[in-house]
């Protein structure tokens, strides 16, 4: 190789290391379903376009109404998020959000534009009351492709193709026989998922909205099926026993069967929350905590339980169940709420709310212990009295150091046994953090902080070591929203829970109780007026 | 005796009117597109433009690229008398000398070469295989003969006797194989050229070598940056200091990374050095959204000092000071114009695309000129239009002062244009062409999919009009006499002959007949 070609040949090989670190602060990030991940952490982990510095200065960069035409606080689903879409309009970053009246939107989230409106035209049944006719489930996309990974079609983290589902009777359409989701490659088009109020599955067509394939039939009609979460090619959620005798369960759909085989796990008492449903530990066993009810397995009762169930055929593996816990249910669904997962030195550690307001450690190992109801930690009640409780799901985060925090939205007055830091008088509620530490032989939940008063606090998403809590506004305990209220949008530092930001007074209606997303350098979340927001870090176009 | 006279002082006076050349693209090493010494083609006479003679060429096309402008220099000594030449370029690596006045191949070199180890991959128009550089002609020598520089497709610079294709000099070792070299620029005795999108390996970056220099040592500047693919290559200011555009990528000065910018590099000793840089202040959204800066700048001269104009796929036109591209932060252009088109900041068939142009008219009005494709924005309102605009228009804006500060005022849109090219000036007519080429690189049910044998077969054929250079009113148009399309091509104009070519390696010659 003579002097010329070997220069070239460097300074080729320094390009193209440029240029494929060469993106705008930071690579295109996802956010793919409720809580950024399967385990439901609520925690980006590598956006760098937002610090602890910069927080301060956020800004409202999206603020779009929505034609929805129910209002109220489940109105609009938190958007899940692509980060970049290469699609016939251009490379765009869009957030699909579900509307409670059939509705499917993608939002240009740099322009703050509607790409794409869809209504799903779903036969409506007659339900009423809390199981009225809405899309509650927010939305999923397959998770982000690693290309270092470089995984085998069908393997966790792969990204498969789409091809129609075969006609009754005839052969897979896919020449791999791998059904509706077919052989993986980079380019597929990439779908989104939703339920539509008729209990179909839709993969739509991120860029067009249009399915991509029939719509498939999964869950019961008007179940209030919790948010989507996608793993391996197989859709999983949850739908509430509250709606009609065999409409609640844990609901499976294999993507990668020819004929889109679905899974249940039937649940006749025992609502699983409303907000996130299941969460799923890295070996692919699905969590789901159940709320009050009574407790007969032989009848598919399971309330007050933490469900370990296998993968994709929700065969029942182990199961908690929290002692002599209330049968009382609240509009509000307090202390049931989506578990966390996350991994602790080598294993599954999952964090759960139990109807008595506790926080429960379990170990995925021996998730109850033998008798299924020993966990491996118990906290105190996080908060007492009637019509307080904790809300809607868990988020987890590891700071630098490597120590693992767990925070819970606590409605009504912290319990003061807990001794956590505060950061001021919290009479209406907060988050609360703990760490996750090793005492000895024990693994305990450590009290951290407590933030400031929040209203109606929902699960947080983390990033950057900054915490973003919505405080949703006032609520009663019949879950209606003060429509003079208002949602405000805090930071916070994640080791102390010290205020960083806040949205004051610009956000002009209570948010919605479905909770917020973060990518990219922005967090969003919706309000009961069916608009959504976006605050973040401010992007010159 | 008389009579006789009379007869000399007109023949006299006729040789006089010629003289015009176009011997690199982009007219001259400032790339303002502007035919200085057009005196045949007029705005009253362009309207009875005829195609005087086309000739197919029997150059393979490669991916979606075919020809390349032609050059034009006249006055050749050839074995058949002085002829004017154009000097066509052929992407699989073939020169042709045409004789302009009949249309017939004077000589024809085709550069042979080991298949290199390495190309783009097959039916993506992003990297061709071949000759990807527009030559250049140089100045005659002492004897009055012209070389031309042509960059074969296995990174060799070949030099030929533009009379007879014969090397002058042996040839020497400027660029990577397959590299996709952008058109050559000749400033001082040296040899400029641009490359991008790593093709090949290619490195993006932009390159210098003396030709005087016996070891031929080739100078780089590298942007780091996604590739440096303004349509003809860098423009070179009256400093000596090469721009270019950088395409996509990062900005990090610390870092001496300039991607989503302008460069300016400058030959000093024997190495090629970055002086300077303009870089948007939203290049984080160009990034973003795929809306890089790509296109070749024009320079030219405004009241004294030396301005450019360049442009972005966001479809708006930067002034700047080639003195201090961007200011003290380097992120300061002189005016930044609004949203001309590509209100969805797409990435494909938006945008501004190509090269700048510009002219002086007679009454000192200091003219800038555009290209764009797609729709004109809602918000765009330029003075005088010509219809809706949905798939691509020129753009004149005047060069005007205001405040002390210069800046563009629009002065009108061209009529609707399938994908308008960078534009020509001649004499007061603005030549501009549809290239009739299919853009698109994404697709609804597919996402990213730019092929080159889908988009062939989806376009259509080239138009060549004729504008009023004050007004853009539409003077002329070949309507549908040319029959394929172009895909980064250009035109040239020299001594009442407009030329364009096409992907199925037409060369066509419009001018009038009789003259």
């Amino acid at each position: 190789m003579n002097s010329f070609t070997r220069k070239v040949s460097i300074q080729v090989a320094i390009s193209l290391v440029v240029c494929s670190a060469a993106l705008p602060q930071g690579r295109p990030l996802d956010w793919p379903s409720l809580g950024g991940d399967a385990q439901r952490s609520g925690w980006e982990k590598v956006d760098s376009r937002i610090t602890p510095e910069n927080v301060k200065d956020f800004q409202l960069v999206l603020k779009r109404k929505l034609e929805n035409t129910e209002k109220g606080p489940h109105s609009l689903t938190p958007p899940v998020v692509i980060g970049l879409l290469i699609s016939y309009r251009g490379f765009k970053e869009l957030a699909f959000v579900a509307g409670s009246s059939d509705n499917m939107w993608a939002i240009d989230a740099d322009m703050d534009r509607v790409f794409w409106h869809k209504h799903f035209d779903s036969a409506k049944g007659k339900a009423s009351g809390p199981c009225s006719n809405d899309v509650t489930a927010t939305p999923a996309l397959l998770p982000p492709v690693n290309f270092a990974a470089r995984p085998r079609p069908g393997a966790p983290g792969a990204r498969p193709t789409l091809t129609a589902p075969p006609a009754a009777g005839a052969p897979p359409a896919s020449p791999t026989g791998r059904g509706i989701l077919g052989a993986g490659g980079f380019g597929a088009p990439r779908p989104t998922f939703a339920v539509s109020s008729d209990g179909k599955l839709h993969l739509m067509n991120t860029s067009t909205g249009d399915d991509v394939v029939p719509a498939v039939a999964f869950l019961p009609a008007n179940a209030k099926a919790s948010s989507l979460i996608v793993v391996d090619g197989t859709v999983y959620t949850t739908t509430s026993p509250d709606c009609g005798a065999g409409t609640g369960g844990v609901w499976a759909l294999d993507l990668n069967t020819p004929d889109a085989q679905v899974a249940s796990f039937p649940l006749n008492e025992g609502s699983p929350s409303r907000h996130g449903g299941v969460a799923i530990g890295t070996d692919g066993t699905v969590y789901v905590q159940t709320g009050p009810g009574s407790l007969d397995p032989g009848s598919n009762k399971w309330a007050n339980t933490l469900l370990a169930l296998a993968p994709k055929t929700l065969k029942l593996g182990e199961y908690f169940t929290v002692s002599g816990a209330s049968g009382a249910k609240s509009p509000l669904n307090l202390n049931v709420s989506t578990p966390t997962v996350f991994t602790h030195n080598g294993r599954d550690l999952i964090v759960t709310a139990g109807a008595d307001g506790c926080l429960y450690l379990l170990d995925s190992k021996s998730v109850g212990g033998s008798d299924h109801k020993t966990p491996l930690y118990q906290t105190p009640p996080l908060t007492k009295g009637a019509g307080n409780g904790i809300w809607g799901g868990l988020s987890s985060w590891q700071d630098a150091k490597g120590t693992r925090w767990v925070f819970a939205p606590v409605w009504g007055p912290v319990n003061s046994e807990l001794n956590l830091s505060a950061n001021g008088a919290a009479p209406h509620g907060s988050l609360v953090a703990f760490k996750v530490e090793d005492n000895g032989e024990k693994t305990v939940l450590t009290p951290g902080w407590a933030s400031r008063d929040m209203n109606s606090p929902l699960p947080p998403v983390i990033t950057s070591g900054v915490v973003f809590a919505l405080s949703a506004g006032e609520y009663d305990k019949d879950g209606r929203p003060n429509s003079s209220s208002r949602a405000t949008l805090y930071a916070f530092d994640a080791g102390t829970g010290k205020e960083m930001y806040s949205t004051g007074n610009q956000v002009t209606a209570p948010g919605n109780l479905t909770g917020l997303a973060v990518a990219n350098g922005r967090v969003f979340f919706s309000t009961t007026d069916s608009t959504m927001y976006g605050f973040g870090v401010y992007m010159e176009r | 005796m008389r009579r006789t006279n009379a007869v000399i002082v007109i023949a006299a006076g006729c040789a006089l009117v010629w003289g015009a050349e176009w011997t690199t693209d982009g007219f001259n090493t400032k790339r303002d597109n502007w035919q200085r010494d057009e005196k045949i083609l007029t705005k009253d006479n362009v309207k009875n433009l005829k195609i005087l003679w086309k000739i197919k060429l029997d150059n393979v096309p490669q991916e979606m690229h075919s020809l390349f402008p032609p050059l034009i220099v006249e006055k050749i000594n050839t074995a058949e008398g002085p002829k004017e030449i154009a000097i066509e370029a052929g992407i699989s690596d073939n020169l042709y000398a045409i004789d302009v006045k009949t249309g017939k191949i004077i000589w024809k070199k085709h550069f042979e070469y080991p298949t290199p180890e390495r190309r783009g991959r097959p039916d993506d128009p992003l990297c061709p295989p071949g000759q990807t550089a527009t030559p250049v002609i140089g100045p005659p020598n002492a004897a009055g003969a012209r070389t031309v520089y042509a960059m074969a497709g296995d990174g060799q610079v070949h030099s030929l006797n533009v009379a007879n294709g014969e090397d002058v000099a042996p040839p020497f070792k400027f660029g990577y194989p397959n590299g996709k070299s952008y058109s050559l620029n000749l400033y001082k005795n040296t040899l400029y050229t641009t490359t991008s999108q790593g093709c090949a390996g290619n490195p993006n970056q932009m390159w210098a070598v003396k030709l005087d220099d016996p070891n031929h040592k080739v100078m780089t500047a590298n942007p780091k940056s996604g590739g440096l693919w303004g349509r003809s290559g860098a423009a070179i200011d009256s400093n000596g200091v090469a721009w270019a555009p950088t395409g996509d990528g990062r900005y990090d000065p610390e870092k001496q990374t300039y991607g989503n910018g302008l460069i300016g590099a400058k030959v000093e000793g024997d190495e090629l050095t970055i002086k300077d840089w303009y870089i948007p202040s939203n290049a984080v959204w160009l990034q973003k959204r795929d809306l890089d800066m790509q296109v070749t700048p024009a320079i030219f001269d405004y009241k004294g000092r030396e301005l450019m104009v360049t442009g972005s796929k966001e479809c708006r036109v930067y002034l700047l000071d080639p003195k201090s591209a961007g200011g003290a932060n380097h992120q300061t252009p002189l005016f930044r114009t609004q949203l001309l088109c590509n209100e969805e900041a797409d990435f494909q068939s938006a945008g501004i695309w190509g090269e700048m142009a510009s002219w002086q008219d007679s009454k000192g009005t200091r003219w800038a000129l555009t290209p764009f494709w797609g729709p004109a924005h809602p918000d765009f309102k330029p003075p005088l239009s010509y219809g809706p605009v949905t798939h691509g228009a020129v753009v004149a804006f005047k060069v005007e002062d205001k405040d002390g500060k210069p800046q563009l005022v629009p002065a009108w849109m061209s009529r609707d244009m399938d994908q308008a090219e960078p534009p020509i000036i001649a004499n007061g007519v603005v030549y501009g062409f549809g290239s009739g080429e299919n853009t698109r690189q994404a697709y609804a049910d597919r996402g990213l999919a730019d092929k080159s044998s889908e988009r062939i077969k989806a376009s259509t054929h080239a138009v060549l009009y004729a504008l009023d250079g004050e007004t853009g009113k539409e003077l002329f148009s070949s309507g549908d006499q040319i029959t394929s399309f172009n895909h980064f091509a250009g035109l040239s104009i020299a001594n009442g002959r407009v030329y364009i070519n096409t992907f199925d390696s037409v060369l066509y010659c419009y001018g009038l007949p009789g003259h």
